[in-house]
């Protein structure tokens, strides 16, 4: 096995999300290097090997794979949520599923992001239905007060409406285009994490730019 | 002859976004048309790329540096509630069945024995007539045998 150290990691083939710039691993598939036993040829450790340790115990492969993940998991979270405690509190729980469920995991057929992913849009959805009060409490405060046109002419203001804008979609049209614009997946991927086809997954794109595009605006009604 | 309106522009872009690579192939020559000739549809496409931005300039939410530990602690902290936990999740069910069918197994066995003994027991008896019957027989037969 190859020195799984984060600062090597760091240090020479960048890691950023399951993703490394120099030795070109993502979530095991590698294009530029070579895999032989779930090790690239610059040493790093393929997000599926890591797995494969965390199923057997291996508590040191768990604490890398939360350097690759965490942050991005947070992020999607806290988008999802717009709660920093209900953030923290479903990434701490999608890493622990990912512990106890590792062995659970089939290589070859989800990325171990794509899986993250799964299971943290899961939980956050249980999360919504045990708290169904809580994401538009968030939300309605600040959005009537940003809904003034007069102020939308600054960039922060426009960022600060379109996250208000996200945070008032329904869930999965909320989860469908954060997969897809801000963390990157592909619609077959972010239809794979949503659990539902392409097509229904392109139709929730769809509902969701119309929405903001009316939020952001205020004509995207017209569109039909 | 251009057959795209505003409306089904709008869907188009909503659909598949704002770049033409992303559009249908037969549909982009009549959504070229339609922009080159209508303000209005322009526009939408503009606020279609400034809203894909703006999603895009979105900045990243890190986890707080204290989460990393959190998860690191709360970690089931031995292998045996490992095994408790894979036990209970995972294991339990063809347990109960394996066991059951073990059980099951087991007294069929115990009284599939004493019927067993029982047979024997007669089968002797029967077995013991049948000698005595043929030592009899074997008494009538004539002398050159």
């Amino acid at each position: 096995l190859g020195d799984r150290s984060t600062s090597d990691l760091q240090g020479d083939g960048v890691v950023s999300d399951g993703v490394v710039s120099d030795g070109v691993v993502s979530d095991g598939v590698v294009s530029d290097g070579v895999v032989s036993d779930g090790v690239v040829s610059d040493g790093v450790v393929s997000d599926d090997r890591l797995i494969a340790d965390i199923a057997r115990g291996d508590g040191e492969a768990f604490a890398l794979l939360l350097d690759r993940h965490l942050d991005s998991i947070h992020s999607f979270l806290y988008r999802m949520t717009s709660s920093h405690a209900d953030s923290e509190d479903i990434a701490q729980e999608t890493f622990l599923r990912v512990w106890r469920k590792a062995a659970t995991y089939r290589p070859g057929r989800v990325k171990v992001s794509t899986w993250l992913h799964t299971i943290a849009h899961h939980l956050c959805i249980d999360t919504f239905r045990k708290q169904r009060e809580i994401p538009t409490k968030l939300i309605d405060e600040p959005a009537d007060d940003l809904a003034d046109p007069a102020r939308q002419s600054s960039v922060r203001e426009q960022k600060l409406l379109l996250e208000s804008a996200l945070s008032r979609l329904p869930d999965n049209q909320r989860s469908a285009i954060l997969l897809c614009q801000v963390q990157g997946f592909s619609n077959a991927q972010a239809a794979a994490i949503l659990r539902v086809n392409t097509r229904a997954l392109e139709s929730l794109l769809a509902r969701a730019r119309r929405r903001l595009r009316g939020e952001l605006f205020a004509n995207g009604d017209d569109s039909g | 002859m251009n057959t795209m309106d505003l409306k089904s522009f709008c869907e188009l872009l909503d659909r598949h976004g704002p770049d033409p690579a992303d559009w249908p192939t037969g549909l982009r020559s009549e959504a070229r048309q339609l922009i080159e000739r209508s303000p209005e549809a322009e526009k939408r496409l503009e606020e279609a790329r400034m809203l894909e931005l703006m999603l895009a300039d979105l900045p990243p939410e890190p986890a707080p540096e204290f989460l990393r530990s959190r998860i690191l602690v709360s970690l089931p902290a031995d292998r045996w509630t490992r095994l408790a936990d894979w036990f209970g999740n995972a294991l339990w069910r063809p347990a109960l069945a394996a066991s059951a069918a073990l059980a099951f197994g087991f007294v069929i066995g115990v009284l599939q024995q004493s019927t067993a003994q029982q047979v024997t027991a007669d089968q002797y008896l029967a077995d013991e007539l049948s000698l005595l019957a043929f030592s009899n027989s074997f008494e009538e037969l004539p002398d050159e045998y």
